[in-house]
């Protein structure tokens, strides 16, 4: 398995499957380890971009120190109205996506951990600080406050408060994710 | 992330056996508190604070919760005092409680859509504009529409008129309550245990169903045709609920009353104003067989360790400092640095042995921004071989461990742990053997952990899961 080094940091993997690179903004120190899909590739909302200039604006942007682990899948949120439209997907720094986990959420804050196979299904926004659970279906469109630790599906879909101090453990895991790979 | 270690609170001992517990540094005998292995006294390290004024672990119990701010967590606006709903027009859905889309649904109407499921609803208004908040106009139609609502509302005014205090109503019912109760078949509570287990023991992965989904979402039309207010039929407890509100909140020490935890009172911000975590002050205590047994742990099993009178293994136990203070940490056993515990079932008997039992954990660095810098926290038997950086980093240590097995890193110290479980069962009895090996997985080992810095003087006990890890080991 290789990976492209970037003079950023980023460490890409050969084997990410990933379209409209050229529309996909990657801040640096991020890890995406193969098999990790990444879907620029999309038509953005007319109402997203100045006219004619479509191209300009990134589908999909990662902040700083993120890791996208083997499988999961990055989708930018489609329009309910108008499903071959889509918004922007904005991830924040320190966001830590699990294996097989599937977002298709309009955007995440910084300091986020999800969980292998966990769903952020279309258009929900998660704020900064949460933990988001291993096989957690997050339902469209629900907004998870900061501090919150998500679990469930359907009708066991749970939103509890997280401590604080997770702020920083969540940084730090991040970080040590960078290093280790 | 790991959970390798649990924290005791010492709130629920006993008065009289409290004070060796807490602040007093142990004696030359260390006597484990009562409610040591009471799963409902430690905690996960990250979930409780620290009283930096009692200089004592603070736990959900021994704290208290003081609200400073009520949000809406679906559009995160601050709702006022005494308020319990959303101030502007939120609202979940009855069945599967994803948040409804409201939309003017035409002149004197509001359509209420759920996105993750089938359900809809419209609500008729009075006038072209809203001049009160959609919940009120909600809320009244249901009590207007609601043959059960109505029949609330009538009882609630004859309790009044018959002027039943609020007191001899709730008895009456309790005594209702009772009689039901008591009506019961008596092995009704057996049967309710079971059910729970079966369904526990159903927890296999769902599989998809297009034809049964089908069915559900003809029945979800049904109802929605159903829930209009207009037709009589009104289903009760299908309207849409309003959203419920979240708190922001402080945390204060019962005991001396001082602010552990105050929040910015914004919904959106994450800063604190004080904040006392435990996590903060007390290092990382992390578990895990040593690297250079990795080969051995694939022989490894629970069933070996009991195969002889006594069996031996070793951990490395890792301490992580989190506080960017100096750290003096002490690990109390009793004097030959060796306590003894009798696990639940009677028959087992564990011995730690630490080579080590005093050391000084260096400062977390002040700023952990660089990847050269982070690397150097991670204790090497955590390094892994995927990155350049921690490659070269474990290379650069190698060699840096000192007699059995001690190794000392920027803010970090790794240790032998040595671990003797002897079991007392003579004859090797297999159907014994496994209930003994069912209970060594859930097998926490009590330390006594003294953490002394600029910032805090305090001990406490730690359960360290190495029972989970010889489970791993015969795993692998
Ligand atoms: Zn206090
Ligand atoms: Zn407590
Ligand atoms: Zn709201
Ligand atoms: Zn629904």
């Amino acid at each position: 398995m290789t990976y492209i080094e970037t003079s950023s940091g980023n460490r890409i993997s050969r084997e990410a499957v990933i379209t409209g690179s050229d529309r996909i903004l990657i801040s640096g120190h991020t890890t995406v380890h193969p098999y990790a899909y990444l879907h620029g590739q999309v038509t953005l909302h007319d109402s997203l971009h100045p006219e004619d200039a479509q191209d300009l604006v990134p589908t999909i942007s990662i902040g700083k120190y993120c890791y996208v682990d083997h499988h999961a899948s990055l989708t930018p949120p489609a329009y309910p109205s108008e499903k071959h439209l889509h918004g922007t997907l904005k991830i924040g720094n320190y966001v830590v996506l699990g294996e097989y986990c599937a977002v298709e959420a309009a955007s995440l804050g910084n300091r986020i951990l999800v969980g292998a196979r966990a769903r952020l299904s279309n258009m929900c926004v998660v704020y900064d600080c949460c933990v988001i659970e291993p096989d957690t279906v997050v339902p469209p469109k629900c907004v998870v406050p900061p501090f919150s630790l998500v679990s469930g599906a359907g009708p066991t879909f749970k939103v509890k408060d997280l401590n604080g101090c997770y702020k920083e453990i969540i940084e730090l895991e991040a970080r040590e994710l960078n290093v280790l790979g | 992330m790991d959970s390798d270690t649990k924290v005791f609170c010492p709130c629920f001992e006993p008065r009289e056996s409290r004070h060796r517990t807490t602040q007093e540094p142990p004696t030359t005998m260390l006597e484990p508190p009562t409610t040591l292995t009471d799963p409902n006294c430690s905690f996960n390290t990250k979930d409780v604070y620290f009283c930096t004024n009692c200089q004592s672990i603070k736990c959900n119990r021994c704290s208290e919760p003081e609200i400073e701010s009520k949000y809406c967590p679906s559009c995160m606006s601050i709702a006022r005092a005494g308020c319990n709903s959303c101030p502007r027009n939120c609202f979940t859905c009855p069945l599967c409680r994803t948040n409804l889309t409201v939309t003017p649904g035409g002149p004197r109407s509001y359509t209420f859509q759920c996105e993750g499921c089938e359900y809809s609803y419209v609500q008729k208004t009075e006038s072209e504009r809203l001049t009160v908040p959609l919940l009120r106009v909600v809320k009244a139609s249901t009590l207007l529409n609601n043959a059960s609502y109505t029949r609330f509302t009538e009882l609630c005014n004859q309790l009044e008129r018959e002027g039943l205090e609020g007191t001899d109503a709730l008895s009456a019912v309790s005594q209702t309550g009772q009689k039901l109760l008591n009506r019961l078949p008596p092995d009704l509570q057996l049967k309710s245990l079971s059910v729970a287990e079966t369904k526990q023991a159903d927890a296999s992965p769902v599989l998809f169903d297009e034809e049964a989904d089908l069915s559900v979402a003809v029945q979800f039309e049904g109802i929605k045709n159903q829930i209009t207010p207009t037709s009589q039929i009104h289903l009760p407890g299908m309207v849409p609920i309003s959203t419920r509100l979240r708190t922001k909140k402080s945390i204060l020490c019962k005991l001396c009353r001082k602010i552990i935890i105050k929040p910015d009172k914004e919904p959106t911000i994450i800063k604190f104003l004080k904040s006392s975590y435990f996590h903060d002050i007390f290092p990382t205590i992390k578990v895990a067989l040593p690297a250079n047994t990795h080969s051995q742990t694939t022989n490894f099993s629970m069933n070996d360790a009991l195969s002889e009178e006594t069996q031996n293994c070793t951990f490395l136990i890792s301490f992580i400092n989190n506080c960017k203070l100096l750290t003096d940490v002490t690990i109390s056993t009793n004097q030959k640095h060796v306590f003894q515990i009798k696990s639940p079932p009677e028959m087992l008997f564990m011995e730690a042995t630490i080579p080590v039992p005093h050391f000084k954990l260096g400062a977390k660095p002040e700023k952990l921004n660089k990847p050269e810098l982070i690397v150097k926290t991670i204790p090497t038997h955590y390094l892994t071989k995927n990155t350049k950086l921690a490659r070269v980093e474990a290379i650069n240590r190698v060699g840096s461990k000192h007699d059995e097995g001690t190794e000392k890193g920027i803010n970090w110290v790794s240790l032998n742990l040595k671990v003797k479980i002897s079991s007392i069962i003579e004859e090797a009895d297999s159907q014994l053997k496994a209930t003994v090996v069912e209970s060594l997985k859930g097998i926490r080992l009590p330390i006594f952990v003294t953490v002394v810095n600029d910032r805090c003087d305090f001990g406490c006990w730690c359960l360290i899961n190495v029972g989970k890890l010889i489970e791993e080991g015969s795993h692998a």
